[in-house]
């Protein structure tokens, strides 16, 4: 048995000089689909750049045409019009989302009789298909839909849900229904990563639940937080199948994707839609770095 | 300090919170199975939220005229094969991360991690180009084959779960002459089975539910998945959308079963996420 | 844990269901594709097995109206019994996707051997050679006299050495539906040929009551045989540029406006629930619609149903009418198989009898057969001749271009800034719109 591992010592230090090579040239081999996926990435973020500055419909073929795209970009009212949608959209359902969340994750973590039950069903919404979840709350929303009909039947008066005012709450309304379990369930592993002692050292002092929940919990939950902020911002900005499916009149929906699936799939104006696009990676990547930078000033990773 | 009765009916507080939330949340739901059985005239006049006459016509209408089970079929085919390579794939590279080495290993990863950071519409249009030079518009594959280069997500997530793995069965199997492909496949790929599991629900979920790409590839009726059927064969009956409601129910039978057996895995994938 | 055995159990048989049904469905796929198909099905597949080698598949697809799936799915079957050598298959899509989709097709070789088409817009792919001419196939043709020279010139290319790029398939617009039931209630009688639209209007007025309004305002091409009326069209003459800034349209918008807001005798538009249709429901007593729903229509019970002439302004009257056609794709690999189908579905009275049910008949016998005129007025709608008169008498297009999509969604979007708001610019709006237009004429 000693033998063996002052054997396995001898040969593991020998080994360790050849061990580049053979690990390389399969580490290389293994790695080839992963090349595939990240090279696309790669590329298509070079070839997409390349693309913008061209008009192309596929069938003929491309021509040059400099930085015209981007400043029929800046003038073109519809890209103003989603950029402010997905803004609405956001100012509405970010809050929602983390406050709401976050009390759920607080009820959801209680011990109670059947709190299993209660967090698969909060979070069963999200692995329904947008297609679903889109044209039922479509119907609802009719103007003698389900849930004009139930407030009507309480005495108040319809609302118009999907008019041109409303249609952008109303699918706010509905991402918050759908996601709100998601959200729960990413705040309740936060929670259950709060260490007790901290609750049980207030406690001693005479901290209130309150108390507790201000200025424990909460600023020790920011990590996910964070984490919920940043990628909830970087899909909203993306939405596309939602507003496919439940399209409120005169552009009250669009959003930036589905401008560049018209445009590139219907319209098949390549360049411009490559030039959308390129705009929102921009728009995207620059969120996202100031939140990085922002995020020493609020977000605690210890008390 | 509270009473045993105070926090008795705190907590029966909770649960009534809990339970009015959950039926906002099952609601829909319910409406959606209790309408698919309505009549197109009960649903136009009625403000009835139980049908007065049940009928099964709905959804022998959405069987028979609109090609339900073709649409099944096809999502059934993309799934499971998109899922189960693309988390092999995922699985392959996040062991060569894991417990390869060599050079430019850590720099190469930081390139997998940014890409999980660039928005997906970058790759939309060109992946689009591909694909049509490719001559795969209109096949289920267009929709199978990116998949299978793994994700970044993926790789991230299942590399965590491999670097829990002692180093020294590596180092075992190799001085035991097992090529690095040999070990993953007989050693590692047991051993992380739970995070395998997880990533295949959420990879499941994705692909059954994914709109834009059948969008954007499928064109012919007898191609399409459900998602993008439904919302295609919705024009159909305008004046009769009950039966769209059969359909969209239909359709939510799989993800339903699916979720139930998969409530271990998806809730254990949120912990680990949310741990980031 | 016989929770979680029922869920791998379920999925199991799901999938293991699915997959035989479909494999079952993927089978009988010719037989379904006409419901009458019963005895027919099994006699063309083993025809067609016995003349090995000759068996074709095509594929067509079009748009459809409600009902017009089912009527096609007969006319599909009635063809394969006469030609067991060829298989249609058949890929409906409602109008907005089948647009979107072709489009992208085409652009991947990927779209049908019969491809629906619609008058106005059949240059804009002629002139990216995507479909295939007709002329050869025409000449050969004993009934090609059936059908009438202004239909034909509709899908013809160009115009000073015309080839043949389309056929129509049925002649359709769109007519005034009234409900009559509606009307005996009001004591209003049946109106007459030549009604004034002020005339119109006071009908209107009795029919509103506190359930029901007495007309819904018409959008897109439905509005095109009253904006006729009006002497305004969103075009101008030549179809290259807009015409919404024109005094006539802005009068048109204006009453229509006016007919929502001051007349109160029209819902808000908001007020109607997209996904029903509000004549159906008897929610209006009057509407402007598809005389493709005269199939669906007839299901109706609830209320007697008539169709009444269009309104007239000053002596004119104008009933929005035009041919929808099908083309064969210049890339099609089976262009004979594809004639063959056409050629059935557009001389042949196996398929026309069924086909002009949405419409009114098209070919020439069928236009000098009084006995079947009468007989098809025997069906509701009675006043039939009403709307095959203005057909033939009072047609008129609408934005027929090669910009017809982009068109009517952009006027869509104004009429909701129209229509919607109690006090709307209307000449703003329209002067914005007519700006989009002419924008949208620009690009490529």
């Amino acid at each position: 048995m000693r033998d063996m591992h002052k054997n396995a010592d001898v040969i593991k230090s020998a080994k360790k000089k050849r061990r580049m090579s053979p690990d390389a040239l399969w580490a290389f081999i293994l790695l080839i689909p992963l090349f595939v996926g990240i090279g696309l990435v790669y590329y298509s973020a070079l070839f997409g750049f390349t693309m913008s500055f061209t008009s192309w419909d596929i069938v003929r073929k491309a021509e040059w045409i400099g930085i015209s795209n981007y400043r029929t970009l800046i003038e073109d009212d519809l890209v103003w019009k989603a950029m402010s949608n997905t803004l609405i959209f956001l100012v509405i359902t970010i809050p929602a989302k983390i406050i709401l969340g976050f009390l759920l994750a607080v009820l959801l973590n209680q011990k109670l009789r059947g709190i299993q039950f209660f967090r698969l069903t909060y979070f069963f919404p999200t692995a329904c298909s947008v297609v679903a979840i889109a044209l039922v709350w479509g119907y609802m929303y009719g103007a003698d839909g389900f849930l004009n009909q139930m407030l009507q039947g309480l005495g108040l008066s319809k609302v118009y849900w999907m008019d041109e005012n409303h249609a952008m709450s109303s699918i706010a309304i509905m991402t918050l229904w759908v996601g709100m379990g998601y959200i729960a369930l990413l705040f309740l592993a936060g929670l259950q990563n709060v260490p007790t002692d901290y609750y049980e050292a207030s406690r001693v002092d005479g901290a209130s639940k309150f108390q507790q929940m201000w200025k424990i919990t909460i600023p020790l939950v920011t990590p996910t937080t964070f984490f919920i902020l940043v990628t909830q911002i970087i899909t909203a900005f993306q939405m596309f199948g939602e507003v496919y499916l439940l399209s409120g009149p005169a552009n009250s929906t669009l959003t930036i994707v589905q401008y560049i699936f018209k445009e590139a799939f219907q319209g098949f104006r390549m360049g411009y839609a490559s030039a959308l696009s390129y705009i929102l990676i921009v728009v995207i990547l620059i969120v996202t770095v100031i939140q990085l930078k922002v995020q020493k000033r609020w977000v605690h990773y210890d008390l | 300090m509270e009473t045993i009765n105070e926090k008795h009916s705190l907590k029966l507080l909770y649960f009534m919170i809990l339970l009015g939330l959950g039926l906002i949340i099952v609601l829909p739901f319910l409406w959606l199975l209790l309408s698919s059985f309505k009549s197109s005239y009960e649903i136009i006049s009625g403000s009835n939220f139980i049908p007065k006459n049940w009928t099964w016509d709905n959804y022998v209408k959405v069987v028979t005229e609109v090609p339900m089970l073709s649409f099944f079929r096809n999502s059934v085919f993309v799934t499971v094969l998109a899922t189960v390579g693309g988390v092999f794939a995922s699985a392959m590279s996040a062991f060569v991360f894991a417990k390869l080495h060599f050079k430019g290993r850590d720099t190469l990863f930081a390139m997998v991690l940014i890409v999980m950071m660039i928005p997906s519409v970058v790759t939309m249009i060109p992946l689009f180009i591909i694909m049509k030079s490719a001559g795969l518009m209109n096949s289920l594959w267009a929709l199978i084959l990116p998949s299978w280069t793994g994700s970044a997500f993926g790789v991230f997530f299942l590399r965590q779960h491999m670097m829990s793995v002692p180093d020294a069965l590596y180092e075992s199997a190799k001085l035991e002459g097992c090529s690095p492909f040999r070990i993953f496949i007989s050693i590692f790929l047991p051993l992380v089975k739970a995070s395998l599991a997880t990533l295949a629900v959420l990879n499941f979920i994705a692909h059954w539910n994914d709109l834009l790409n059948p969008l954007i590839y499928l064109n012919s009726p007898e191609k399409m998945t459900i998602t993008v059927g439904i919302s295609y064969f919705r024009g159909q009956y305008v004046t009769n959308y009950p039966v769209v409601l059969a359909g969209i129910f239909l359709s939510l039978i799989p993800t339903a079963a699916v979720f139930l057996f998969a409530q271990k895995y998806l809730t254990k994938g949120m912990l680990i996420s949310g741990l980031k | 844990m016989g929770f979680r055995k029922m869920s791998v159990l379920s999925i199991g048989f799901i999938l293991i269901l699915s997959l035989v049904l479909a494999a079952c469905s993927s089978n009988n796929k010719s037989a379904n594709t006409g419901t009458n198909s019963g005895t027919q099905a099994p006699a063309s597949s083993q025809t067609a097995a016995k003349n090995d080698g000759e068996k074709t598949t095509i594929r067509f697809s079009t748009w459809y109206g409600p009902g017009d799936v089912e009527i096609w799915k007969n006319v599909i079957s009635r063809f394969q019994a006469e030609n067991p050598n060829i298989t249609v298959e058949f890929e409906p899509l409602e109008w907005g996707a089948y647009w979107q989709k072709l489009q992208t097709q085409l652009a991947s070789n990927s779209a049908a051997d019969v491809i629906g088409m619609h008058v106005g817009i059949v240059y804009g792919y002629v002139e990216k050679n995507q479909l295939a001419p007709l002329d050869d196939y025409l000449s050969a043709n004993d009934r090609k006299d059936q059908l009438s020279e202004s239909l034909l010139v509709e899908g013809q290319w160009p115009k000073d050495n015309p080839k043949q790029y389309a056929l129509p398939w049925h002649v359709t617009g769109a007519t005034l539906f009234v409900n009559m039931t509606a009307f005996k209630e009001a004591g209003i009688a049946y109106p007459e040929n030549g009604w004034t639209i002020d005339e119109f209007k006071a009908a209107a007025q009795k029919l509103t009551t506190d359930k029901r309004f007495g007309f819904s305002v018409p959008t897109f091409s439905m509005a095109a045989g009253l904006a006729g009326a009006f002497g305004t069209e969103p075009t101008t003459a030549d179809k290259l540029h807009s015409n919404y800034n024109s005094p006539e349209m802005l009068n048109f918008k204006t009453w229509l406006h006016e007919l929502i807001w001051k007349d109160k005798v029209a819902p808000n538009p908001k007020d109607l629930d997209k996904n029903i249709d509000p004549f159906v429901a008897g929610k209006v007593a009057m509407a402007i619609n598809g005389a493709w729903n005269f199939p669906v229509y007839r299901d109706i019970k609830d209320f007697e149903w008539d169709i009444a002439p269009m309104p007239s302004k000053d002596g004119k009257t104008k009933t929005y009418a035009g041919p929808d056609m099908l083309s064969i794709t210049q890339d099609s690999k089976n262009k004979d198989a594809a004639w063959k189908f056409m050629q059935f579905v557009i001389y042949n009275q196996q398929a026309q009898e069924l086909l002009r049910a949405t419409g009114v008949p098209m070919l020439k016998e069928d236009l000098a057969n009084d006995a079947l005129i009468n007989e098809i007025a025997a069906q509701k709608p009675a006043h039939f001749k009403v709307f095959l008169e203005g057909v033939n008498n009072d047609g008129i297009g609408y934005a027929f271009t090669k910009k017809f999509f982009e068109i009517s969604q952009l006027e869509l979007d104004a009429d909701v800034k129209i229509m919607e708001r109690p006090d709307a610019d209307i000449k703003k709006e329209l002067e914005t719109l007519h700006d989009q237009v002419n924008k949208e004429f620009e690009k490529q």
